[in-house]
């Protein structure tokens, strides 16, 4: 008997590769991948229906970029935690996104561990 | 937080919870100590007035006694009567008394004391009317006769009483006295009762003040060593916080700095921690405004509770921060600083401080530093000899052994008197000359390596030359440079050396080529040789600020053996065509030459007769005066043999050993490199080298070879 999985994850991120490479990397056994969305509006879209618990979210990104996105999802779900995943060419972005409700910060490039340890870590807190 | 200040308070109230409940029980003691006291004394009052009441039956039976006496010999009998009422009256009152004594005693309840009290009184409820009777007799009890007194009426009526009453004296002495000896036993009892209990109160009470006193004792004690515990916590903390190497300070929710901080904060940061203060103030002087108010918003990240503080680390803006601080001699000093920050978790859910960490790194950004610089190192030296390999052997030799040439000319420049100001920038120029020809060189023969290294020296050079005033102490570090350089440029040559003992002797065409690259130049991979031309001429061009095209023609044409000698060849006379033919574009300008030089290079032949390569230039052409005057100093020819020459003969000493490497060719900055070497290996070809000039038009190398296989006799042509 399985119990259901306790955390719905959602990957958003404007690269094909990337959003592989984070779905691939993912092995937390309560965690499951509900969807993945390549920009910040379909984030949304995605939010509406899939009700992910857990985010990934790049910042930069066509359409809606990352920092509306969390602004937005915090809005809509103030307990969703959303681990904020890119390069660190501007900290001062990625700081803005903590400030609108961002839960962690993970650079790019990372390792399937540093992916593992940092959602566990989002889980937890 | 709450939890513990909870377990403080009540191991701070046990000792007065203690002490109140003992001194309540002390007090509750002594109450009934004293209500015992009390009672005692009333008993005693009690036992007194009874032991005093006994004596009165035997005084009532003396004093009837005495009346009745009286009345028989008729005197006087109102004194006794008198007395009698007078005791009678004092017995009602003790009476009185000893029953508020003995209701204050408590013994108003006592059934045997009441039954003795009860006994008294009935006993003494008989007897006390018919002493109230004979007190109420008036008048004289006597009648005077002639035959003498006798009782009258009265007399015998008193007479009667008294007889009666005395008639009773042995039974009331016996009831009344022996209540009232019953009393006072019974009251002697309650006394020792009493007493005994106040005894026992007293004793409970002594025991429970000394029980609170040894508690007080304890407490204090214990106090005392919670103090001396606290205060010794308190001189550990400041020995970790004196001892710790990196600086810790708390910080409140308005990120004010806490009361403590490590000593180490103060010497990281070279200020003063005020407490209380904003830590905002303490970074403003060490970091840029833009950091500072990304570090804010960083360290106010930390309270916000979403935020997990392990998944923020990287971006702390103050991560590693170079700062710069004020140093005691003057001038500054510039750290490394490493900022972290923690949550401090107290009984809360959210941690009330933040404990922040900063950490002098510099050491290890040094070191990081230093390990990059020397991985650096490493790299330009297998660059280096990746660089000595690709040039041949003898080429090698020839640049060393110029370079040695003019770094000691440079020495021996700055060697030479004259310390005015024009002597000292003659000197430097001439220095510089030196170095930037042999900077060209390295250029040209394509050692990026070492023409790094010599421009390093030039740039010193140069930041001396555009400086308004020198004097000689300026040429120290010049010197200093010039020996790095020079044993830098020793350990090339023995490099070249060891590169030249490794080729085979036997080797027919006896190349100037080291084995090691004539094997590279026979690789498939080597690119043509009008590619590798171009290459050079636009380095050496580029590092002698030159322009220069290159155009060639038929060099695909070279027979095979003759290649790798033909390569080296024209290598080398292209380079010298840039560095000693071609004027630099201001001078080519004012000789209303275009700015943009040509360098000509060419392969005929093959129709019985040989082959004829040639180089030419438009450049200045070779100044045959100079040449004449050097091979003079340098006693190539004699004076008189001089004053001889025609110009083509002076023109082939540019060719003898000992000529290029001995002297400048012209003023211009250039050397000339081993065009020895380059004879020498057109003649080991069996070739010959010609060469045509005009002054300010071209020069023209022609260097004929005969047809593969055939050796011809090498001649100058003119």
């Amino acid at each position: 008997m399985n119990a259901l999985p306790a955390h719905r994850l959602m990957i958003v991120d404007d690269s094909n590769i990337m959003r592989r490479k984070i779905e691939r990397s993912q092995e937390i056994p309560n965690v499951e991948i509900v969807g993945t969305a390549g920009n910040g509006r379909e984030a949304l879209e995605l939010h509406a229906s899939a009700r992910p618990t857990l985010v990934t979210m790049d910042l930069t990104m066509p359409e809606m970029d990352g920092i509306e996105c969390v602004e937005q999802l915090v809005g809509r779900d103030p307990d969703i935690r959303i681990l904020v995943i890119s390069a660190l060419a501007d900290k001062a972005t990625a700081i803005e996104a903590l400030e609108k409700g961002a839960s962690g910060f993970l650079c790019k490039p990372f390792t399937e561990r540093q992916l593992n340890e940092a959602l566990v870590k989002l889980i937890e807190s | 937080m709450k939890r513990r200040r909870h377990d403080f308070d009540l191991s701070q109230l046990l000792p007065v919870v203690v002490a109140t409940t003992f001194a309540a029980v002390l007090t509750l003691l002594l109450t009934l100590g004293i209500q015992r006291a009390a009672q005692l004394q009333s008993a005693s009052g009690a036992l007194q007035l009874a032991s005093e009441l006994r004596s009165l039956p035997q005084y009532f039976a003396t004093e009837l006694t005495l009346v009745q006496r009286g009345l028989e010999s008729r005197t006087f009998v109102g004194e006794p009567i008198e007395d009698i009422a007078t005791a009678r009256d004092g017995f009602d009152k003790a009476l009185v008394r000893i029953d508020r004594d003995l209701e204050a005693a408590g013994l108003g309840s006592s059934i045997e004391i009441q039954r003795i009290r009860g006994a008294l009184d009935a006993a003494w409820q008989r007897f006390s009317p018919q002493l109230v009777a004979i007190g109420q007799h008036k008048g004289s009890p006597y009648a005077d006769t002639l035959a003498g007194s006798r009782l009258n009426a009265t007399g015998r009526a008193l007479k009667a009483d008294v007889d009666a009453a005395l008639a009773q004296q042995d039974t009331v002495t016996r009831d009344v006295g022996g209540a009232l000896k019953d009393l006072a036993a019974g009251l002697q009892d309650t006394v020792g009762d009493r007493g005994r209990s106040l005894r026992s109160f007293l004793v409970i009470g002594a025991a429970v003040a000394a029980l609170l006193l040894a508690l007080m004792l304890y407490f204090a004690l214990r106090s005392r060593r919670a103090a001396a515990d606290a205060l010794r916590a308190e001189r550990q903390v400041a020995d970790i916080l004196g001892t710790v190497r990196e600086g810790l300070f708390l910080l409140d929710r308005n990120l004010a700095l806490g009361a403590v901080h490590s000593a180490s904060l103060t010497r990281i940061l070279h200020t003063e921690i005020v407490s209380g203060g904003a830590f905002e103030d303490l970074l403003r002087p060490l970091v840029p405004a833009k950091t500072l108010a990304t570090a804010m918003k960083f360290v106010n990240l930390l309270w916000k509770e979403k935020v997990h503080e392990d998944l923020i680390d990287t971006v702390n803006p103050l991560n590693q921060i170079e700062v710069r601080f004020a140093r005691t001699g003057g001038g500054t000093e510039s750290r490394h600083l490493s900022f972290a920050f923690r949550r401090v978790k107290g009984g809360g859910e959210k941690g009330e401080h933040l404990l922040g960490i900063v950490t002098d790194v510099t050491d290890r950004v040094q070191i990081a530093h230093e390990l990059e610089q020397s991985k650096a190192e490493n790299q330009a030296q297998l660059d280096l000899v990746m660089q000595l390999l690709q040039v041949p052997g003898a080429q090698l030799q020839a640049f060393v052994r110029d370079s040695d040439m003019a770094l000691r000319k440079s020495n021996a420049i700055l060697k030479q008197p004259g310390r005015e100001e024009s002597e000292l920038r003659a000197k430097l120029n001439g220095v510089f000359r030196e170095v930037h020809a042999i900077k060209g060189e390295a250029g040209g023969l394509a050692l990026t390596s070492i023409a790094a290294r010599i421009h390093q020296l030039e740039d010193s050079l140069v930041a001396l030359r555009d400086r308004a005033h020198i004097d000689g102490n300026d040429f120290i570090p010049i010197v200093v440079r010039l020996d790095e350089l020079m044993s830098y440029l020793g350990g090339v040559g023995q490099f070249a050396d060891r590169l030249a003992e490794v080729q085979p002797k036997g080797d027919t065409l006896k190349s100037i080529v080291p084995p090691l690259l004539a094997n590279q130049v026979l690789d498939a991979g080597e690119p043509p040789l009008d590619q590798l031309l171009a290459q050079v001429v636009r380095e050496t061009a580029a590092a002698q600020s030159k322009r220069v095209t290159l155009s060639c023609r038929g060099l695909e044409e070279i027979p095979a053996p003759y290649r790798k000698a033909a390569k080296e060849i024209l290598v080398h006379m292209a380079r010298n065509a840039i560095v000693h033919g071609i004027e630099p574009p201001d001078a080519r300008q004012a000789a209303s030459k275009s700015d943009t030089a040509a360098v000509r290079i060419s392969f005929e032949g093959g129709a019985g007769d040989g082959y004829v390569l040639t180089v030419e230039d438009d450049g200045q052409g070779l100044p045959y005066e100079r040449i004449l005057d050097t091979a003079l100093r340098k006693g190539l020819v004699s004076p008189a043999d001089a004053a001889r020459m025609e110009r083509p003969a002076i023109y082939g000493l540019i060719f003898r050993p000992g000529f290029s490497t001995a002297e400048q060719v012209t003023e211009h900055a250039g050397r000339g490199v081993g065009l020895d070497a380059v004879s020498h290996a057109v003649r080991e070809l069996g070739g010959s080298i010609g060469i045509a000039t005009a002054d300010g038009k071209f020069t023209r190398f022609r260097m004929k070879l005969p047809a593969t296989g055939d050796k011809v006799a090498a001649t100058h042509v003119a």
